[in-house]
Order: structure tokens, then sequence, then C-alpha cells
């Protein structure tokens, strides 16, 4: 039973949905259009996110009855669904998934709203000074925690907050073990890290813990936690690693709780599950009012750009390259023709390889290429993701990892070595024996370069993924359309045989080879003739050129969607290219098992396609 | 004391880099060419299958993906001891000197010329400016795009080339296209050389330094070998060594700050050794493109022939040849093309250790790799800007020195330090691969 409407109003660009401080007992999900969410910091603008289809808003007020605490309004013709106070909690009453999916987004906006807290104040000149000429936290930040936390701890509705009486007030139906699942750790004991994996979520069952993060170079307490409350669920609900650090700060015994537990848990007893919600909202909250700084004299220096894409105006573009071969970009001014129609409705404002332009100003669009190899590709890529409306993973190692991410089998020092290994340095030229001694230099290297190189996805938000080795510029404008709201010139098949002119053969292959070792047949299909070629299961949107070239495909594009679907519904990508070629060619399973092994470890098509290998798959282009 | 750091993003360049100056007490403490990349090719593809090893390690770079890709094959058909028709290495020669052609003119209109015409907005500004000039460029790109494309399939990672054969062969009306793609570019290129050449191109203040001796590295190619020729400034043959000893007379040296190492002669050891590669160092070879009596007639070449005269700048005028020279070359080798000659099949029983060398458009690229079973058990590689990096940082060095204003670089060295990066073209994912 569920009383919310098919359909909902729609708001035209400009509309105030609600404002910043209003009442309000309703929220939004946004069923087309586009919904920007700002607060205001210093009498500026701060948009702290911008929602599109299939996301919602406005939650917290509903939930907690307090005052909205940011302003929405409407970017461009935008249609939304209220759902009531009333009818949201008929629902949630039995109905747990509505609160774990309340509780997952929040998390979510809990580390977007940190992350552009913590990017405020490495671009504040002022800040920065005094978090790194005092000793003692900023004012600002060692007041948040005591002025705005509400003390919560579990069913308080029904019990003041005690010491002792932890235990008894956990629901009864709690599936945990007190002796195996209480940890202890002693006074300034590290307890996770920021960036460690995230498995456990802890309640405070005795001692306090504080919580850090870092920022501008300096760790910042964000929380001051007692016992009864809980911390670490970020990690275990998002998937994501550690946002923050957490310390003993006493003696301390945690009860800890695992993915496993907490869902069980979760689903059977919402009254747990939403005095989570109401702890998420509370951190939330203190989150966006450290946004609006109390201190008049800090300014922000980013400025907020202009939110919507009017027909008459250019988009901004900007084309970025992180760990990469270069091909993507150069792909993009390949053609005189196609560069002069992308430019007629984009201006390219920043692009290294090309032009002169030491900072990026703020861009509708980044087109980001390579993956994340070198510490300041992580620093770049954090910058874009600040400064970009949108951010596409343009080409195969931005959206998969692509080449860079074939080193991730090895550690660091083995490719150092291999690469570095036979290099002496000057020191030992000159002024020792002139023979190498040791690998000094590359132990110093390795402090430039990530452990593993990792796709953009791995480290911030992406908007759009648009692989390809390289992709074809016309993806790029395809996207600029889409955005615009214009009509695409070009359509994306939904698989690569669709783009392929070669035609399937009714005689089946003897057998299957990796690579064809001869001039092969011009028209016919590349598996027919005995080539393992995946285009059978890859995404269109290349014009099979390889194809063209009498390359076999190797799934530069990622799988189609409905391979995409199995996968992330538990299949084997491996297992799906086995099945289909199978099909295709007659041969029998146990026949092509070793093959595409062999394909995948030692050739072509490293690619890891395993279920979360794009977080959004709607994203995909 | 007085400390300041200037760390400026090298633009208009391929891949990342930065040029840090440390300033200490009114003196230059260092000054750099930064190079933050590396993604371990020589590690991640031993113990790949030698088929799929050229198109993984063309991904080295997007820029010369064609050079790499025909090197990497040539490396293995080495090990092989793989016997190739003529035909088949004059159409990948085919592809490589597209490569050029649409190399160099990315360079020398896309990176170069926008310092001399004063366009920070590179191509995107000048395009709306000097619309004449862009039209040239994009000809010319556009052009060695496309010789690549008809022959390779695609121009950025080419899809149509397989160990001893062409897995797609060229039909005659590709041929015929890239034969008529090539003379356009040739007309143009000549225009371009007696006309623009002579406006844009003048010799500047980025001199050669005079305390250490430069060596002018090319490779000059003989059938299917050749010879690596190191020519000193005056253009003297100073030491001359095959592909097999290629190992024994180049050594490398690497610092803490880049992730690029450093070659240089091994007999001549270091910093005498260092080396500089590219289209000033072809200029010195007998069959090189100065040798070419067409070239020797353009005015603008004659500002190579005394050695004495060359600066930084003249690597610009040898781009501008070397487009001509590439179509020029290529119309030759059309002719000498007999597609029937498809190819061989690769027998992968045959064990081996094999070198592919070849001149890319950025100089001299050596691939060398051990092969066992159909497998790549190791592999060592030489690029362009690797040999180039020593010199970078050398003029930096000097140009910074030369500049230094208190404890800062004037506003014209800050000009010329770009400008002598962006004239070597280096290109970093090739650097560090």
């Amino acid at each position: 039973m569920s009383d919310i409407d098919l359909f909902g109003s729609v708001f035209n660009h400009g509309d105030v949905i609600f404002e910043q401080g209003s009442s309000g007992n309703s929220m939004f999900i946004v069923q087309s259009g586009a919904i920007e969410i700002s607060c205001l910091r210093n009498g500026e603008k701060v948009v702290i996110a911008l929602l599109e289809q299939g996301e919602f808003f406005g939650e917290m007020a509903l939930i907690d009855s307090q005052p909205r605490s940011a302003t929405a309004i409407a970017l461009c013709r935008t249609r939304l669904l209220p759902v009531h106070r009333g009818s949201f909690f008929s629902r949630t009453k039995y109905d747990t998934t509505v609160i774990l999916q309340l509780i997952k987004s929040l998390c979510h906006r809990i580390e977007r709203t940190n992350e552009l807290l913590r990017f405020l104040i490495m671009s504040d000149d002022h800040l920065r000074s005094t978090l790194s000429s005092s000793e003692t936290l900023p004012a600002h930040y060692s007041q948040e925690p005591e002025d705005s936390i509400t003390r919560t701890t579990p069913l308080e509705e029904t019990s003041p907050p005690g010491t002792e009486t932890l235990y008894p007030r956990l629901p009864a139906n709690f599936p945990w073990d007190s002796d195996k699942s209480v940890v202890s750790y002693s006074r300034e004991k590290i307890i996770f890290k920021e960036g460690d994996e995230g498995k456990e979520m802890y309640i405070v069952a005795k001692g306090s813990v504080d919580i850090y993060t870092e920022a501008a170079g300096r760790e910042i307490l964000l929380n001051r936690l007692q016992v009864g409350d809980f911390f670490g669920e970020m990690a275990l609900v998002t998937g994501n690693t550690r946002t923050a650090t957490a310390v003993a700060t006493s003696n301390t015994q945690l009860m800890a709780i695992n993915s496993t537990q907490l869902k069980k848990s979760l689903s059977a007893n919402p009254k747990l599950a939403f005095f989570i919600v109401k702890v998420l909202i509370t951190r939330l909250r203190i989150s966006t009012t450290a946004l609006e700084s109390p201190e008049r004299s800090v300014e922000i220096v980013r400025q907020i750009i202009s939110p919507v894409f009017k027909k008459e105006k250019k988009i901004r573009i900007a084309l970025v390259s992180l760990s990469t071969c270069g091909g993507c970009t150069a792909a993009m001014i390949q053609i005189h023709s196609d560069l002069s129609v992308l430019t007629k409705i984009a201006d390219i404002v920043y692009c290294p390889m090309l032009m002169d332009a030491d900072t990026i100003n703020d861009v509708d669009v980044a087109l980001v290429d390579g993956a994340v190899r070198t510490r300041e590709d992580e620093q770049l890529l954090l910058e874009i993701r600040r400064k970009s409306r949108f951010v596409a993973a343009w080409g195969t190692c931005a959206a998969f990892g692509g080449i860079p991410a074939m080193a991730n089998q090895f550690e660091l020092e083995e490719l150092l070595e291999e690469s570095y290994g036979q290099a002496i340095d000057p020191f030992s030229y000159y002024l020792s024996t002139g023979k190498k001694t040791g690998n000094h230099s590359a132990e110093t290297q390795a402090n430039d370069l990530l452990r593993k190189a990792r796709k953009l996805d791995d480290v911030v938000r992406i908007d759009y993924f648009l692989p390809g080795c390289p992709p074809r510029a016309s993806l790029a404008k395809s996207l600029i359309e889409e955005l615009r709201g214009d009509e695409l010139t070009n359509t994306i098949k939904p698989i690569v045989c669709a783009e392929c002119p070669r035609k399937p053969k009714k005689l089946a292959p003897k057998d299957m080879h990796i690579f064809p070792n001869h001039a092969v047949n011009k028209e016919t299909c590349l598996v027919s003739q005995g080539i393992l070629c995946l285009g059978l299961i890859s995404k269109g949107g290349c014009g099979a050129v390889c194809l063209q070239g009498g390359l076999p495909c190797w799934g530069c594009r990622g799988p189609m969607q409905k391979a995409v679907e199995k996968i992330k519904s538990g299949s084997i990508y491996e297992d799906l290219v086995i099945d289909t070629v199978a099909h295709r060619s007659k041969l029998r399973v146990d026949k092509l098992r070793g093959l595409v092994r062999l394909l995948r470890l030692k050739g072509g098509s490293s690619l890891n396609f395993d279920n979360d290998f794009v977080k959004d798959t709607s994203r995909l282009r | 004391m007085s400390r300041k750091l200037l760390f400026k993003k090298a633009t208009r360049i391929e891949g990342n880099a930065n040029i840090d100056i440390e300033i200490s007490n009114e003196r230059i403490r260092t000054a750099r060419f930064l190079i933050q990349e590396f993604r371990g090719f020589e590690r991640f593809l031993r113990g790949r299958r030698v088929e799929h090893v050229p198109h993984l390690i063309s991904r080295i770079c997007g820029l010369c993906s064609c050079s790499h890709q025909v090197a990497s094959l040539r490396a293995i058909e080495n090990a092989m001891s793989l016997d190739v028709p003529f035909s088949v290495e004059y159409l990948r020669e085919i592809i490589v000197l597209g490569e050029w052609i649409s190399s160099h003119s990315l360079s020398y209109f896309f990176l170069s010329l926008p310092d001399v015409i004063g366009a920070a907005g590179g191509i995107f500004e000048f395009a709306a400016e000097h619309p004449e000039v862009s039209k040239d460029a994009f000809f010319l790109r556009e052009g060695g795009l496309k010789i690549s494309e008809l022959l390779g399939k695609r121009a950025i990672h080419p899809v149509s080339m397989g160990i001893g054969h062409f897995l797609q062969p060229p039909t005659a009306a590709d041929l015929d296209e890239v034969r008529s793609i090539a003379r356009g570019v040739q007309t143009r290129a000549a225009q371009l050389i007696t006309t623009v050449g002579q406006t844009y191109i003048n010799p500047s203040a980025i001199v050669f330094p005079k305390d250490i001796q430069l060596n002018y590295l090319a490779f000059e190619p003989n059938g299917k070998t050749g010879t690596f020729k190191a020519f000193s400034r005056e253009g003297q043959l100073r030491e001359a060594f095959d592909v097999e000893s290629f190992e024994d007379s180049v050594a490398e040296i690497m610092t803490e700050w880049t992730l690029s190492k450093t070659p240089y002669l091994s007999h001549l050891g270091f910093p005498e050794g260092i080396m500089m590669v590219g289209p000033l160092s072809r200029s010195f070879l007998d069959k090189g493109f100065l040798a070419d009596p067409i070239i020797q007639a353009f005015p603008l070449s004659s500002q190579l022939k005394d050695r004495k005269l060359l600066s930084l700048e003249s690597l610009d005028i040898c781009r501008l040849l070397e487009i001509f020279w590439a179509a020029k070359r290529i119309l030759s080798l059309l002719d000498q093309v007999d597609l029937k000659d498809t190819g061989v099949k690769p027998d992968f029983s045959i064990n081996g250790q094999g070198f592919g060398v070849l001149e890319a458009p950025r100089g001299v690229l050596v691939h060398s790799y051990l092969i066992r079973k159909g497998m790549l058990e190791k592999l060592r590689l030489l690029v362009a800007t690797q040999f180039n990096n020593a010199y970078i940082n050398l003029l930096i060095k000097d140009l910074s020195q030369r500049y230094l204003k208190g404890d800062t670089i004037s506003q014209e060295g800050e000009h010329l330090i770009g400008r002598c990066v962006r004239l070597l073209d280096p290109c970093l994912s090739c650097a560090t691969h």
C-alpha cells in the first residue's frame, strides 16, 4: 500500500522548492530535470549537490522536523514527486528497504559534504594558516562537536544515555556475540585510518573515541564519541574506504558489527534502522552547518558556476590527462571538421597539451583521460571534481583502469626495479664505485606514485563513463548534445557486432585461436573464422574499427548493457564471454575456457569487470 | 637568506611535466624538468602473448603509436629470425612516415607556433585569428593521419598489423589514395617551407651550452638492419655502432626527482656522452633529408648547412623539411610495394633475442625483446624523449641562470624555458612508459 502519486508537478528553471531555514514536512523525488541544493556561506552560495533523475532530497527535515538545512532550486524544467511525512512513515513500518536505501544515500551525502568542506578549508588561506600556526584546533572546529551534536544513544526515546546500561538497551534480537565481537583498544591506539577498507562498524561500549579527518596537511577533529555512540558505519554501507581516522582516547571497548550482522538487524528491526537514520541526519547537519562558517573573515575562493545549460550558451569543457598515452586527447583533435562542430557548441577552456592555462576555472564538463597512478594525478582529479559540474571518464584507462591497471598485479617495488634497476644515480656515478649499489632512487620515487593504478571512480564521483581505446570524438559530442538537451546526431549500437561489417557463416569453425596469424577473410565474422573475438558481448560505439583492420575485439568499451546487468546480479564476465562465443561458434564450452583465460591473463583483454566495475551503469555511454 | 621556489606546469607538450626552479640567495640552486608519469610497461608486459604485445605496447604513446607498434613487430620478428617480405616493411614504413607528418605538424603548428605568433590559447585561439595557418595545420595533420589510417586501419593505435604480415592488407585503391594524399602534403609543405617558414622561424636566444659536448644520435637503416651514428656539433662522426652492440654502447643514469632515466654513451661517460635525438640529429645522416637535392634547394635549409649557426630553433626548420621529405619518401616507397607479397606466418616455436629499431618522429626508438614459447619473457625500451631528457634539463638550468633577476626569473627567461621544452617536443608518456 502506498499513497504516493505516479507523477509529481513541474517546476521551471529558477523556481525555489524550499529555502534554507523554512519548515517542511515533505521530501521530493526528482522524476525529470535537475535540482541544485545549496546553502549560504558568508553570504555566498555554496552548491552542496546537484541532483538528477532518480535521486531524492528534503528527507532530513521530514524525519527530524528541523528547519530545512539548505535551499533547493530547479535548474531546468523539473518534475518533482513529493512524499509526505505520513506516507513515508507508514511505508517504513513494513518496508525496511526504504530505510536501508535512505541510510545508504545519507552516507553518500555526508561523504560528499565532508569532501566539499575539506576543500573549502584547503582553498582558504586564512583558515589554513590558522591550522598550520597553532597547535590547538581552530575554534571553529573544536566548538562544532560541543555545540551542535545532539548526543544520541540507542533508543534514547525510552531511556536516557548511561554508561553501564548500554547492553540492555540494544534491541534484543541484535545478532551479536558478546564474547567474540567486543574489541579493546588502549589509549591513543588507532582503530582505523582514513583510506582503510571498512569491514566493521563499532558501538562504543566503554571509553571514548575521537574522529579525525585530514585537511590541508593537518588532522582536524570532527567528532568526539562516547559510550553509546556508533561510528564506522559509512564505509560499511557505501563500500568505500574509511573517510576519517578513529583513535581511542582512553581505554576503550567497542562492539564490532560486520556488514551481514548489520543488514540482518536493520531489516529485522526498523526502530534501530530509524535510529541510525536520525544520527546520520544529525551528522549531515553538522557538516552542512560547518559549511556556513561563523567567521566573517573567511572568504571562499571558489566561484560558483552558473549551473544552467542554456542552448545559446556554449558549454565550457576541460580536457585533462592523468597517467595516459595521450591518445584520448589526440582523438579529440584528429579531424578539423569534427573539432569545429564540437567548438560550435562548446569552448575548450582547459587543455594543458594544447594551450597555456595554469589554473583550471570552473567548467561544465571535464573529460578526464588516463588512470590515477601518481599523487599528482590524484590531486588534479580532486581539483577537477571540485571545479566541474560534470566529470566524464574519457577512455578505457579512466573508466576501467585500462593499461595502467595491468600493473596492479605487481607490487610497486617490482615495477620500479624492472624499469630503473639497471640505471645508476649521479651519486654512485661520481662519488662511489661508479657501479650500482642499491635502488635508493626507486625508493624515493615510490613516494610520488600510488601503490596501485586506480580508475577514476575509485577516487571521486564520476558522472559519465565514455570508454574506448581511444574513444571516438563523436562520443564526446553526443554527451554534450545530451547535456544540452539537443537531438543526438549519433546513436550507439548496443554491441560491437551491430557495427561490424563482417557476416557470420553458418558453418562452424573447427577450432578457435587467440589471434589471427594470417591475413583474414575480409567479409566473414572472425569467430566464424575461428578467432576469439569479444565483439559479441562488448558495447558498441566504436564503429567496429578494429574488426575492419582484422584485429579481434578485446572489449575496450566494456560489456554490453545486458551483460552488465548479469554481472551486477552475480554472473562472472569470463563465463558470459565463454557462453556467448560458444553459442556463435558451436564449439564446446570446455574447449573455450582455457583460451578465454589466456586472453584475459596473458593477452590483450585484461580488463576486470567484477560486479562493481562501474558503480552506476546508467552513466555508461 | 632568501629562498624561492618557482613551479610551473609545462604546457603545450604531450603529457604531464613540471618545471621546478629553486632560487636561494639570488642563485639558482636547482632547475629541473620533472616528469611525473609511470606505468610500468617493462614489468607488466612480461609473460604476455607476443601477438598481443605490439597492440598493447603501442599504448605507451597515443601520438607515436605507429612507431611503437612497428618497432615492436620488428623486435619480435628479429627474435624469431622471421624473414619479412620487403613490401610488408615498406607499407609499415609508410605508416610510420604518415606519423612523422601528423606528429611534426602537431608539434610545429599546434604546440610551437603559438609561441611565435603569440597565442597562449593555442590552436583554438589562432584558428580564429589566423584561419589560413590553421587550415594548413589541419591539412597536414589530417593528411598524415589519413595515410597511417588507410594502411593501419586506424591512425591512433593501428589495428591491421600482425607478425610478419598484415591481418587486413591494403588494397590497390588504398595505395592510390595514399599516393594522392602524399602528393597534396608534399605540395603544401613545399609552399609552407618557402613562405610561412621564412616568416615565422627566427634563430633565437636559446644557444647550446659551450662547456658540454653534444652528441647527435640518429639511426641509419640499411636493409633490415642499420647503424647508430653519433655526430659532434660540427657534424663529425664520433661513434658508430650496430644494433646488436646497442646495450653495450649506451648506459643510463637516473635521479630520484624524476621518473625519466637519462641515457648516455658509455664510452664517453656522463655528461660528455649525453645525446640529442630527433629531426636535427637526422639532418646529419648521409642519407637523411638534408642530403636530398630538392630540400637542399630550399633557401630555408641553408640555415642548417652551416653547423655553427645551429640553434634550438633549427628543430622547427627540420620538422617542416621532414614533412616534405616524408611525403616524398612515401611516394617512392609506394612504387616499390607489391601487394601480392602479403607476408609470412610466424613460427612460435623459435625462441630468441631481438631488436626493433627505427626513427620515430621524435627520434631513435629501440625495443629489445627476449622471446620464449610465443611469450615475451623480457623487454627493454629506449624511447626518444628519454635521450633528450639530459638536454632539456641542461638547457633549463642554463636559461634560468642567464635570466635570473634578483630572486626570480625574468619574464623573457620564463618564456624561453617554455619555448625550449616545446622545441625539443618531449613526450612524457613515452619517456617513462
